[in-house]
């Protein structure tokens, strides 16, 4: 009976606890991925069945953690930034909060690496922070809080939280998409996510659009199919069995999975001009050095992690692990070549990383502008084009690193508004100052807006362009302008709108005389088409107008066309608005000024936009005083209301070490000759770091190489000028060395002799 | 071990120095066909001995690196002894008495494995395990030269002084 009951005892207690996670029990030995033909289960627990309207996402903690620990795996480096608990390690690349608008580009990170904000310390929350980043995150971290009310804002209950998405990495499946994981991120879908991207099924609806009442198990809403449409699944029945079983098609993380959040490629480079890592070529895969187990702690594969870790096993897989058969480490793994190094001193390997030869880009008189996945937005297929140019990346820089070893690193400038106080620079979130930024730091969607309006007309006359001082800019899809370098605008053209058709440019509306008592029915005709065009939503904004000679030409609410006498004599036709019987052009001097000066550049905004922002921000809030950081420097308002600038450490480039892609042996930085770093123009150490940012200014930050690695400039000019004798020295020390060897040889020989008479004599 | 030697040498260096013979140079015997060249040439040799002892041991002793201006300082050296110390060759050779001559030649050949193992060095021919072996080889060989060094330069002083 006894034992009857412990037994029973037994048996309930093992039906009680949750999954075993059989799958983390020691390896059987066997080489094989099984097939994972399962159930998917959803975010209770409970089987999904495909066929059923109402069937729930996958949830993968309740389908891949049956039988792998979810737990261990959530300690893992992808998912634990936010926890505090494990050492930071090397310095990685930080998320990057990029705001296009305030020209904002903030370095982040929960790790604390040098040069970066830790996001709650401006105000992210973890709500923030995966909508923010979550496209390119794999889930958990962020996405799973602990306490989905402790932010009142957050949306968690109505968007589910965003699970490890174990098949971001894990699937082989060539349906696996990545960009419709960002769709269904941007869409507040989180619990959907990663069902839309397996092509498990097909998510219709926004939880963004919902209210923020609205659970998992509300179900669709009957009062609204088109907009406020919860999110739903149908999955694609044909990968289902009779048993709701569907085949995972789970593999090694292909790296075409990794890549979608880590590539790197030089910028405006073409496809077909980018060379593969060699690792790659030769067949390997991320994952044969970027390796883990179950608690999916990644070796990064930097010299320095046995230390960091204190897990020796990790150091097999750094490039000297492999490469350079350190018994003791169990290195000289994979097949791994030993190399060379013919001629190299060294004292090399005492004073530059493996990568300092082998990785990245070849370092040049400037660094190469580089693109990243996750600062960048790359990757994300669409109708919209996702990437952006900011953050401004540049490779290689070389930086003395914390194990004292100078190492390639990427390296990006921080552009942020702050509160300065004591010094001491607080950023502003963006987000803050969209209203005071808008009419002064959207010069270009001033200009684009009016172009689409214009774009209204149809395609008959020609494409609206603007034209200012010798620039023809076009309206792009942001709704912002380009430039368009390569028309070749007539001399003496005078500013404004105006038609391009076959490469030739006409007035919006055609000339006539302003003197004539009456226009032409055809011009008054097409002057109130376009008009039409301009005609705010608001009419509190004023009614659409032409400025021309002393005449406003108005169009009224009723159609008609008013013409009234004007203070000013415009020579050109401006477009504007007549507001209080006040005439304002619908592009200040202000914008085409801004919009002259930044289009064709990778900035923009300019230092009178700078200036403007500072006095509206002082004037909304007189207690605290702001400054804008970027391009190296610290922008501040002066007392003579002139920009004053300053150096501040949160004005400090934040660095994070390369590693990929690596590059061939003869395509190593001084494999072709020693001058390559030791001589007075060699970019290693003189190539010179100018700070990018999103402001045009002649105030720009510029560091060389041998500043970012502390070295001692003079001393390597001298060094490397040394080098320009080094072929005549080597010939002075052959021509020595072979005397010394003659006159040896010649002694040695005189000696033979005379010990020979010597012997001659004795006989 | 090299530290031990280094000292061990500059001790021997020394005795030989003081118990050297008085003939050694132009001072000395006059079978020296140039003497003005050889004085000037042992006076560059010497000079340049003692620089490249002291940049190469301080660093080794003190357990530096034999990098930066110390490097600089020590390679433009090491070619004013090259040059010197094989001209110096050419005018000595069938110039000396028999103790003077067994300090000059263990000065040679010491210095030809120092210049030999330096010029090497700068050749792409060995791998990093015999960069290391070379650059080994050299500080072996410059003990050897500085043994001979300080006995050819204390005899001269010795004769001068006399």
């Amino acid at each position: 009976m006894r034992a009857s009951i412990v037994l029973l005892t037994i048996g309930a207690a093992g039906l009680l606890a949750g999954p075993r996670g059989f799958a983390d029990e020691p390896w059987d030995g066997g080489r094989t991925v099984p097939v994972h033909r399962i159930p998917l289960n959803d975010c209770e627990g409970q089987d999904i069945v495909p066929s059923m309207p109402s069937a729930k996402p996958l949830s993968t903690s309740k389908t891949c953690g049956m039988c792998h620990s979810y737990e261990k795996i959530s300690g893992g480096w992808h998912f634990n930034s936010s926890s505090g608990k494990v050492p930071a390690g090397r310095s990685g690349e930080p998320w990057v909060w990029v705001d296009g608008l305030t020209g904002t580009q903030l370095p982040l990170s929960y790790r604390g690496w040098s040069g970066t904000w830790n996001p709650s310390a401006v105000g992210l929350t973890s709500w923030d922070f995966t909508k923010m980043f979550g496209r390119h995150m794999p889930g958990g971290d962020t996405g799973e809080p602990a306490d989905v009310f402790a932010d009142p804002h957050a949306r968690w209950t109505v968007s589910g939280k965003l699970e490890i998405n174990c098949l971001a990495c894990h699937s082989g499946s060539h349906a696996q998409d990545h960009s419709e994981w960002v769709r269904q991120i941007g869409r507040e879908n989180f619990a959907w996510a990663a069902t839309a991207a397996s092509g498990f099924g097909e998510v219709g609806g926004m939880a963004s659009r919902l209210k923020p009442t609205w659970t998992i198990n509300d179900g669709p809403n009957p009062d609204d199919k088109d907009y406020a449409v919860p999110p739903y699944v149908k999955y694609l029945m044909a990968q289902f069995d009779s048993k709701n079983r569907s085949v995972f098609q789970i593999q090694r993380p292909p790296d075409r999975n990794c890549l979608n959040c880590h590539s790197v490629s030089p910028s405006h480079a073409e496809k077909g001009d980018v060379d593969q890592d060699v690792h790659s070529r030769a067949g390997f895969q991320c994952v044969d050095c970027h390796r883990n187990s179950i608690n999916h702690m990644i070796v990064r594969g930097y010299e320095t992690e046995v230390a960091d870790r204190k897990d020796a096993s990790v150091g097999d897989f750094s490039c000297r692990g492999c490469h350079m058969e350190e018994p003791a480490k169990g290195g000289g793994r994979l097949g791994a070549p030993h190399p060379k190094h013919g001629g190299l001193p060294p004292v090399h390997f005492e004073k530059l990383s493996c990568t300092a030869c082998h990785s990245g880009q070849m370092p040049g008189a400037m660094p190469t502008d580089v693109r990243a996945s996750r600062a960048n937005r790359l990757g994300i297929h669409g109708r919209a084009l996702w990437f952006t140019d900011a953050p401004f990346i540049q490779e290689p820089v070389f930086v003395k690193g914390s194990d004292g070893k100078i190492a390639p690193h990427r390296v990006m400038w921080p552009a942020f508004w702050a509160r300065r106080s004591a010094g001491k620079v607080t950023p502003i979130r963006p987000d803050e100052l969209e209203k005071t930024a808008r009419g002064i730091l959207d010069a270009g969607q001033q200009v684009g807006s009016v172009l689409k309006a214009f774009a209204q007309l149809g395609d008959e006359s020609g494409e609206t362009v603007f034209v200012a001082s010798g620039k023809l800019l076009r309206a792009n899809t942001d709704g912002d302008v380009d430039l368009d370098k390569t028309f070749a605008l007539p001399a003496g053209l005078p500013s404004g709108f105006a038609l391009l058709k076959d490469g030739k440019l006409s007035p919006l509306a055609p000339n006539f005389d302003p003197a004539a008592a009456q226009l032409e029915p055809a011009v008054e005709s097409r002057l109130l088409e376009v008009l039409q065009a301009i005609a705010p939503d608001d009419a509190a904004m004023g009614a659409p107008s032409l400025a021309r000679g002393k005449k406003i030409y108005t169009r009224n609410e009723d159609g008609s066309l008013s013409v009234a006498d004007s203070t000013e004599d415009h020579a050109n036709a401006v477009w504007g608005r007549m507001a209080n019987g006040k005439f304002k052009p619908v592009v200040s001097d202000f914008a085409v000024r801004a919009v002259v000066e930044t289009a064709g550049t990778a900035q923009t905004f300019t230092e009178e936009q700078l200036a403007q922002m500072l006095q509206a921000m002082a004037a909304a809030d007189k207690s605290a005083e702001f400054v804008y950081v970027g391009r190296g420097y610290v922008f501040a308002l002066g007392k003579d209301g002139k920009l004053a600038t300053s150096s501040n450490p949160a004005a400090e480039p934040v660095f994070w070490p390369l590693a990929h892609n690596v590059r061939s042996a003869v395509a190593s930085l001084g494999a072709k000759a020693c001058t390559e770093c030791h001589s007075a123009e060699a970019a290693m150490l003189f190539g010179r770091v100018v700070a990018g940012g999103p402001l045009k200014t002649k105030t720009v930050a510029v560091k060389t190489m041998v500043e970012t690695s502390k070295l001692d400039g003079s001393y390597h000019k001298l060094f490397g000028l040394t080098f320009t004798m080094r072929p005549l020295f080597k010939m002075m020390l052959w021509g020595c060395g072979g005397l010394m060897a003659a006159v040896l040889g010649v002694g040695v020989l005189g000696g033979l002799q005379r010990f020979a008479r010597y012997l001659g004599r004795k006989e | 071990m090299f530290k031990i030697l280094t000292v061990l040498s500059l001790v021997v260096g020394a005795m030989s120095a003081k118990c050297g013979s008085g003939s050694c140079s132009s001072a000395g015997k006059t079978s020296v066909r140039f003497p003005v060249l050889d004085k000037l040439l042992t006076l560059v040799m010497g000079l340049s001995l003692a620089v490249l002892a002291l940049t190469g041991f301080y660093a080794v002793l003190l357990g530096h690196e034999l990098t930066g201006y110390l490097l600089v300082c020590h390679t433009g050296t090491g070619g004013a002894f090259a040059g010197s110390l094989a001209l110096l060759a050419v005018l000595r050779a069938e110039a000396e008495s028999c103790c003077c001559k067994c300090l000059f030649w263990t000065l040679l050949i010491g210095g030809m494995g120092v210049v030999l193992t330096a010029v090497v060095m700068m050749q792409p021919w060995f791998g990093t395990h015999g960069q290391e072996v070379l650059v080994e080889l050299h500080r072996y060989s410059s003990l050897l030269a500085v043994v001979g060094g300080l006995g050819c330069c204390g005899s001269l002083l010795r004769a001068k002084s006399s």
